[in-house]
Formats: structure tokens, C-alpha cells, sequence
């Protein structure tokens, strides 16, 4: 073919990432000359373009996340791009470059239209996570029935270190500072610093765009429940002598409502900040800075705000919680919590040689919590637990990789210290302590024909200094000192069975050490109208943990994935309810001590997607857990209620000028736990409950801008419903139906 | 390379023989606790005074409660007092009770046939604290009255001015059973 002088032909094909498949029907605009073509049967398009000039080329499928490519030719070009449908398919074919099939994740485009979500939220679109509530705003996640102390939550390949004792503690880490989320469980796992029992929670960011000028993507929301706004900025820079990556964040929320009425002092603020930036120091080494801040305002239910169990019966059973206003209220007022987290980090690399790469990093972080509690004489404005904590860690890790393996090893060290502040006047709940962590970790992989072997162990020890002072006059000051070892071995061999199916099967034991709040907390747990006492002669949780999951692409169109797991755990803490009460100065309270038992949690996480038609997806999950407290032979509070989901999806891939118009309709049914005995809890669990929703989603390029608007409806019926992980159940119903719209803009 | 890790190394150094953080220093009691509290009865010459004490708080030593013996067909002119234990001293907590006696509302539930409470005192919204109080006695019996304070109880609804605690909210500040025998 002959071509205009300066012009050459642009021949591209889009392919499916998963099955190597032509994708027709793809959008692909360049957005410098206005031009938009579809991909044919064969997944392919042509343009003219003029040498030497920058162009963005933009693919946009029904079903994947759009990219958008920096392109320059200087004659006929053949490129072949591979576009991923992220939600769709979980499984990539060659063996080797598989993803692990014993992760999931939340996808960008998932996090866009859940932008008004926290990071415990996001998550539960995931299979078999749940979340551990107290309101809407403080939520905690919840991986296979772990939670807290026992579940790892990485910013940036940094376990995020503060206050995961607390039930009401939510994790500090904004997801849009991140790309994606993933739960990693397994081998790889043992890399990361931190108690890991089965499950990582990852956020991280993508990698820079190969693309030098800057682009940038604005993403606005609003939402009808708790009159709710917010938006966050990213500008991105991938400049040959510095990238750079800078987002923004800001969220307000005012009172949340239920079906009848509103939440009294649901409300939050949010303002977080982040910047990336990567840079080749001293010839090659590939080094990076992450920068991120995050300050938050929670409000807590201010009916939930209770003294003693009298006061506790008092509130269970009402129509509708003391202090419910007749009007929607913005301001947030005590008792709400204010804190904010910081995070700063500075990695290296280098490759030795073609197979081997060094990697040097240092993180700090600084985690600052207030709880502000309703008091008298003017102190609501006092904190009533205000603790500061600061915490580094330093990392040298090894990597080597082979043909069919790679080997990777590490030693890591970490200093926590955790300083009560005095002004609170209040005898704090946890001593000051400080902590030192000297770990090292092993992994190997290795890729056969039609198999895949991983194993691995980790070491930690930790040096943990109590500061504190005796519980009768006259005080006295007093020092503990503990010294722990954990360990932790991992075994996975995943096996192509055949075309359809792989099987990975998986084992771990662990060690964790009890916490800090395990072993000395001692005092009222506002909210929870109980006494709580740790136990310094707490020995350590050893979980051993087997898991089978069964992967399968039965055609083109359906695909299943099923995993069971059991895992067995001696000495797992847990408060115990004591025989006796203690009497207080507001009357006698139930009295908890830490102790231990001999737990076991096993469950079934399943889902399937089905591809009916061109145009008509349907998926559904179901999650099912028991946990058992074998020693006393009760089930184990706080555990998941099962849950079953569905979602019908219709797409196309243009409408008049939009593209990739997507409808779906999804219902959730959670049923009532029902593994609780009635002398378990204040009240009984709460029933089952069923909720409808629908997402309507549209994508257009004008000009260079590329805009997706959402519009989503939660709780489209308007139930009336309480969840038994959300501890406002004793209270309060849960949110009423909420509309959100969304606008996110990328140029 | 060297750089790096000479920079890594110091800092682990220091953070190894970086104690800074020590002592508990500010363990001394709490701002908000009540550790005494004194509910003085009068009828006459005669005084009965009923008390509360814990003087290390929540957990430690259990608290002591003095109960009292009351005569029967008797009306009682009765006061409250609350105090906070600061290291060596008692801070009177009254006036700051007084001072918000609109956020602030004693209760009084009795075992004992025929012994009830009325408010003696009016906050800023002309709605009963308790803090001053009359105790009316009428038969002999035994049993226990509790005195409870409730911090931001909703004062307006039903029954609460009259002293029924049902539909209060609130927190509950003070919550105390002191055993009387009316004779």
C-alpha cells in the first residue's frame, strides 16, 4: 500500500488478554484528530497517521477497564494490543504467567464507580470478604473470618501499622490513593512484614503509563444518602527524568438515614493527599518515594453512645435510637473519632545481572487517633483516647528468577512505639509499649509443564517493652517485657488438570503472638458496656490452615471458581464472658478476660459468571463459614452470616455516540446467623435480609477527554434491616436506600 | 550502593538504642471518674449519710458502700454530693454538675413499699436535677434504693421530669444500690 507523503498506516489488533482471542466491536479513538473506528471480526482497525506526531489511542470495551496508549510512528506500524476484561474472567492461560488463582481483587474500574465506598466496603465486593461495622463509615474487613490483629493490610507493599486492635478502628488507607486491591492468600503472602493468618489485604498503585505528558483523571461523586460528595484528582507524569504521580482526595458526608429515619451523628470527613514519584539515582538503580497523608472525621451514632448494660437495655428494642432527629444534620459532634495517618517510603532496585535484582526500602509511619467521647464540665472537646504512634521499618529483599522459578529472600526490621497522650485524663485502655521486629522470610516458585509448586517460611521475632502503672493506690509505675517468636511455613502446588480445570491446593501453619491489647488492655470498652481485661500469661495462636480451590473454564462462556478451607487454631485468643460482674461507680459490669481455646473456622466460597448472549453477563457468589470454640464446645462470635449474590449485566458496545452503555441488576441475600447461642449476645441475631440494586454506566470520548457517568442505587427497596457484623445492630437499623451519581473525567 | 546501606544501617542503629518512650507518667486518676459520692439525709437533728467510695477507680480494690437506716412515716431533706479523687486530693464534682443541670438528671428506684424521691431543684429549663431532693419513707421494710445520674438525658420526654428513668437515653454517670432498712 502506498502511502501520503508523511503519512503511514496504523494496523492495530486488539486481542482478549485471557484467551488470546480477536475482540471485535472495540472503540478505539484517537483523540488528537478526532477519530474513532471499531475493531472488525478479526479485532482489528486502520488508521492513517502522520509520522513523527504523538497521538492517544484509546480502546474502550465493554467489560474491561479503557487504556489509553501514547503512540508515535515513523512508518507502517503493526501493533498488537491485549486488553484485559478484568471482572470477567479470572484466569489467564499460560502456565507461568497465571495469576495466582488464590487471589481476587478490586479492579480500577470497579474502585471508580465505588469511589464514595471506604477501603472495608470496596472490599466486600469480593468474594468471601465481609465486613466487621460500627456504622457505615467505621468498618473493618473481615477475610474467611479473621479480622483485626490477625489480618495484614498493605499500603504499597507496607503493613499498615496503629490501632488494629479495635473493633472500631477502621484501617486509615484512602482507595483511590491505589489502582487496585488485592486479597492475597498463600505462599506469597510470607513476603510481607506483619501477622498474616491466611490473608493479605494489598493496596497498590499501577505501574506509570509509558506515555511522557501529562494526563490526569478527575473523579466526582454524589450521593443521596447522607447527602454525601466528594472527588478525587490524579496528575500523572511519566517525564524521561522523573515520573510522577500526585492524587487527592476529599469525601463529606452528613447524617446517613435508615428506611424511616436518620442516623444521628453518621457523618465523616475525609482529606487525603498522596505522591508518587520514580527516578533511575546512580545509573540504575530504579528508585521510587511514595508519600501519602490521610485525615479523617468519623461520627458514631450518637444513640450508640452508652454507659452501662442498664443503659444497653434501655436502647435494644426501641422503634428508634435516643437522640433521633427529625431533620438531616451535616455537623458531626462527639462521640466521633479524628485521625489521620501518614506514610512515607523510599525503595531501590537494582538489577545485578539479567536474572537477579536487589531491592532496598525504608518506610515510616505515623498513626495519630482521638476518640472523642460525650463528657461533662466542657471536656467533650478532650479527646478521650488520643495515642500516637510512629513506626519504621527497613527491608533488603533478594530476587532471583530462572527459567520456570524464581526465588526470593529478605530481612526486615521494624520499630513501632505507641505513646498514650496525657490530656486525655483518662486512664488510657493499652499501655505505651514500644515493639522491635527483626523478621527474615523465604519463598521459591517453580513452574513445571502443567504444574506449579510454591513454598515458603518466615521468622519474626518481637521485643515488646510495656510501660504502665498498677491498677491500685497508691500507682505505681510498672515495666513488662515480652519476647516472642512467630513462625510461619507455606505450601501451594497448583495443577493443570486440563484445557478447563486447575487445582491449587494450599497449606500454612503460623504463629502470632498475642497483641498488645491481648495481654494488657484493661477497662471500660466504650460502646460495648464491658469491662476488658488483657492477659500477660497469653501464649501463642498456632494456625494451621488447608485450603483447596478448584478453578474451571467450562466454555468460552462459563466459569467457576470454588474454594474450601479449614483451618485449625490452638490457643486462639478471645474475651471469655466471666461468672462474676464488677462493681463500677455506674453499677456492676460484665467482666471479659482474654483467654485462649482450641477454634476452627472452615467454609466454601464459590462463584460462577456466565456469559448468556453477546451483551448478557450473569455472575453469583455464595460465601458459607462456621466457626467453632472447640474447648467449650460454642461457636465463635463475630463470625460471617452466609451470603449469596447475583448480578445480570446488560452491555453493548455503542449507543448514538456513547459507548459501552451497561445496565446491571444485582441482589443480595444474607442469611441470619444462626451458629450463635442465645446466651452469646445481648439480643439474638438479626433476621435475614435481601438487597436489590442497579448500576447504569456510560463512556464518551470528546476530544481528548474520556468521560464514564454512573448512576447506582443501593437498597432499591428501601429495606428496612440490621446486619449482625455491624455492632449499631443493638441500636439502630441499617442504611435505607441510597442513589449515587458519579462523573469521572480522564484527559 | 554503599551509601544506602550505610544510611539503613544507621538507622536501624538508632532505632534500636532509641528508648524514648518510658513511663506512664500521667496514670494518676481521671478527670472524669466519680470515686466518692455522699448522699446526705436529714430529718431534724437526725442525719443519715449514705456513701460511695473507690478510691483507685474501675478495677483494683472493689468499691465500699455504706447503706443506712431510716425511720419510717418520715420525709428526708436529701443532698448529693460527687468527688473525683486527683492523686491525693477529692475535687468536688457537684458544681460542675449544677453548673450543666440541664445535661445531668438523677433517678431513684426503690425495693422498699412506699419509699419514694421527689426533686428538691430546678435546672436552667425548669426541669429536675436531684442533686436536692426529699426522701418520704412510710412502712418498714428492707431492701435497696439506687440512686442513679444520667449525663445528656432527654428531659422532655415522656415521664422523665417525674423522675421515670424509661425513656432518658443518656449515659449513665453514676449508678449506685445502697442497701436501707426503714424502721
Amino acid at each position: 500500500m502506498i502511502s501520503q507523503s508523511g503519512s503511514y498506516i496504523l494496523r492495530a489488533r486488539v486481542l482478549d488478554a485471557v484467551t488470546n482471542r480477536p475482540l471485535p466491536q472495540v472503540n478505539c479513538t484517537i483523540s488528537e484528530i478526532n477519530q474513532k473506528e471499531l475493531t472488525n471480526s478479526e479485532g482489528e482497525f486502520t488508521l492513517n497517521l502522520v509520522s513523527g506526531n504523538e497521538y492517544h489511542l484509546n480502546l474502550s470495551h465493554q467489560g474491561c477497564d479503557a487504556e489509553t496508549h501514547h503512540l508515535i510512528i515513523y512508518n507502517d506500524t503493526f501493533i498488537v494490543y491485549y486488553l484485559h476484561h478484568y471482572h470477567k474472567h479470572l484466569r489467564e492461560v499460560k502456565i507461568g504467567v497465571r495469576r495466582n488463582p488464590l487471589m481476587d481483587a478490586v479492579s480500577q474500574g470497579q474502585i471508580e464507580v465505588l469511589a464514595k465506598e471506604n477501603l472495608s466496603n470496596l472490599l466486600e465486593k469480593t468474594t468471601g470478604v465481609r465486613t466487621l461495622k460500627n456504622g457505615n463509615s467505621i468498618a473493618k474487613p473481615i477475610v474467611q473470618g479473621l479480622s483485626g490483629n490477625r489480618l495484614t493490610i498493605l499500603n504499597q507493599g507496607i503493613a499498615q501499622t496503629g490501632q488494629q486492635w479495635g473493633n472500631d478502628h477502621a484501617p486509615e488507607i484512602d482507595p483511590l490513593a491505589g489502582n487496585r486491591i488485592r486479597v492475597i492468600k498463600g505462599v506469597s503472602a510470607l513476603e510481607y512484614k506483619g501477622v498474616n493468618m491466611g490473608a493479605i489485604i494489598s493496596i497498590e498503585a499501577n505501574r506509570f503509563k509509558d506515555d511522557p505528558h501529562l494526563h490526569g483523571k478527575l473523579n466526582s461523586f454524589f450521593e443521596t444518602n447522607g447527602l454525601g460528595f466528594g472527588a478525587n484528582l490524579q496528575l500523572e507524569k511519566n517525564h524521561p527524568n522523573l515520573a510522577w504521580r500526585l492524587t487527592g482526595t476529599y469525601k463529606n458526608s452528613g447524617d446517613k438515614s435508615t428506611a424511616d429515619y436518620y442516623l444521628r451523628n453518621t457523618g465523616n470527613r475525609e482529606m487525603n493527599v498522596s505522591f508518587l514519584a520514580e527516578k533511575t539515582l546512580f545509573k540504575d538503580w530504579k528508585t521510587n518515594i511514595f508519600l501519602s497523608s490521610f485525615n479523617t472525621e468519623l461520627g458514631v451514632l450518637r444513640g450508640s453512645h452508652i454507659s452501662n448494660t442498664t443503659d444497653l437495655n434501655e436502647a435494644i428494642g426501641r422503634s428508634q435510637p435516643f437522640f433521633t432527629e427529625d431533620a438531616y444534620r451535616r455537623d458531626i459532634s462527639p462521640p466521633r473519632q479524628e485521625v489521620s495517618h501518614h506514610l512515607w517510603k523510599v525503595s531501590t532496585s537494582k538489577f545485578l545481572d539479567s536474572s537477579i535484582v536487589i531491592n532496598l526500602l525504608y518506610a515510616g509511619q505515623i498513626n495519630n487517633r482521638k476518640e472523642f467521647d460525650v463528657r461533662r464540665g466542657g471536656r467533650s472537646e478532650i479527646p478521650a483516647l488520643f495515642i500516637f504512634q510512629h513506626s519504621h521499618f527497613a527491608e533488603g529483599k533478594w530476587m532471583k528468577s530462572h527459567k520456570n522459578s524464581i526465588t526470593k529472600s529478605g530481612i526486615q526490621f521494624q520499630y513501632t512505639e505507641n505513646i498514650n497522650q496525657p490530656e486525655t485524663g483518662i486512664t488510657p485502655l493499652i499501655p505505651n509499649y514500644s515493639s522491635i521486629e527483626p523478621s527474615l522470610f523465604f519463598t521459591h516458585s517453580h513452574s513445571y509443564n502443567n504444574s506449579k509448586l510454591d513454598l515458603g517460611f518466615r521468622y519474626d521475632m518481637q521485643l515488646l517493652n510495656i510501660f504502665t502503672t498498677t491498677k491500685t493506690n497508691p500507682r505505681q509505675d510498672q515495666e513488662f517485657s515480652h519476647l516472642f517468636h512467630n513462625g510461619a511455613v507455606s505450601i501451594s502446588y497448583l495443577y493443570h488438570l486440563n484445557k478447563q480445570t486447575d487445582i491449587q491446593f494450599n497449606s500454612g501453619f503460623t504463629i502470632r503472638n498475642p497483641a498488645i491489647n491481648e495481654l494488657y488492655s484493661f477497662g471500660l470498652h466504650q460502646g460495648v458496656a464491658s469491662i476488658e481485661e488483657g492477659n500477660s500469661n497469653l501464649n501463642s495462636e498456632k494456625s494451621f490452615k488447608n485450603s483447596l480451590s478448584v478453578q474451571s473454564t467450562w466454555t468460552e462462556r462459563l466459569f467457576t471458581e470454588a474454594q474450601v478451607y479449614f483451618q485449625n487454631i490452638n490457643d486462639f485468643i478471645y474475651l471469655k464472658p466471666q461468672s462474676q460482674t464488677r462493681l463500677t461507680i455506674r453499677g456492676a459490669y460484665p467482666v471479659f478476660v482474654y483467654e485462649q481455646t482450641h477454634a476452627q473456622i472452615y467454609g466454601l466460597d464459590m462463584k460462577a459468571k456466565y456469559k448468556l448472549v453477546e451483551g448478557i453477563d450473569l455472575s453469583a457468589d455464595y460465601s458459607y463459614l462456621k466457626g467453632r470454640n472447640l474447648t467449650e464446645d460454642i461457636p465463635l462470635i463475630f463470625m460471617p452470616a452466609n451470603r449469596v449474590r447475583g448480578e445480570v449485566e446488560f452491555s453493548a458496545s455503542k449507543w448514538e455516540k456513547w459507548e459501552n452503555p451497561t445496565l446491571a441488576i444485582s441482589g443480595q441475600y444474607t442469611f441470619r446467623q444462626n451458629h450463635l447461642n442465645s446466651d452469646q449476645d445481648f439480643i439474638p441475631a438479626p433476621d435475614a435480609y435481601f438487597l436489590l440494586g442497579t448500576r447504569i454506566s456510560i463512556e464518551r470520548q470528546i476530544k481528548s477527554q474520556r468521560i464514564l457517568a454512573y448512576i447506582q442505587v443501593e437498597n432499591l427497596l428501601n429495606a428496612r434491616y440490621r446486619d449482625y457484623l455491624n455492632r449499631l445492630r443493638y441500636f439502630a437499623d441499617d442504611l435505607g436506600r441510597n442513589a449515587s451519581l458519579g462523573v469521572t473525567i480522564n484527559y | 550502593m554503599k551509601k544506602l546501606s550505610y544510611l539503613i544501617l544507621l538507622i536501624t542503629i538508632y532505632l534500636i538504642f532509641n528508648t524514648s518512650c518510658k513511663k506512664d507518667d500521667h496514670n494518676h486518676g481521671d478527670h472524669d471518674a466519680i470515686n466518692r459520692v455522699i448522699y446526705e439525709l436529714k430529718a431534724g437533728t437526725e442525719t443519715v449519710s449514705l456513701s460511695f467510695n473507690d478510691s483507685d477507680g474501675d478495677g483494683g480494690a472493689a468499691p465500699v458502700i455504706v447503706g443506712g437506716t431510716l425511720k419510717a412515716n418520715t420525709t428526708y431533706t436529701g443532698s448529693i454530693e460527687l468527688f473525683s479523687l486527683h492523686d491525693t486530693h477529692y475535687d468536688d464534682l457537684t458544681g460542675e454538675i449544677l453548673s450543666e443541670g440541664d445535661k445531668h438528671q438523677f433517678f431513684f428506684n426503690s425495693t422498699i413499699t412506699g419509699l419514694t424521691v421527689s426533686y428538691d431543684d430546678r435546672d436552667s429549663t425548669n426541669n429536675p436535677i436531684g442533686l436536692s431532693n426529699k426522701l418520704h419513707t412510710s412502712a418498714s421494710g428492707s431492701g435497696v434504693l439506687k440512686v442513679t445520674l444520667k449525663h445528656e438525658p432527654n428531659k422532655s420526654a415522656a415521664g422523665v421530669s417525674s423522675g421515670d428513668m424509661t425513656n432518658a437515653g443518656g449515659e449513665t454517670d453514676a449508678e449506685i444500690s445502697f442497701p436501707i432498712t426503714v424502721n
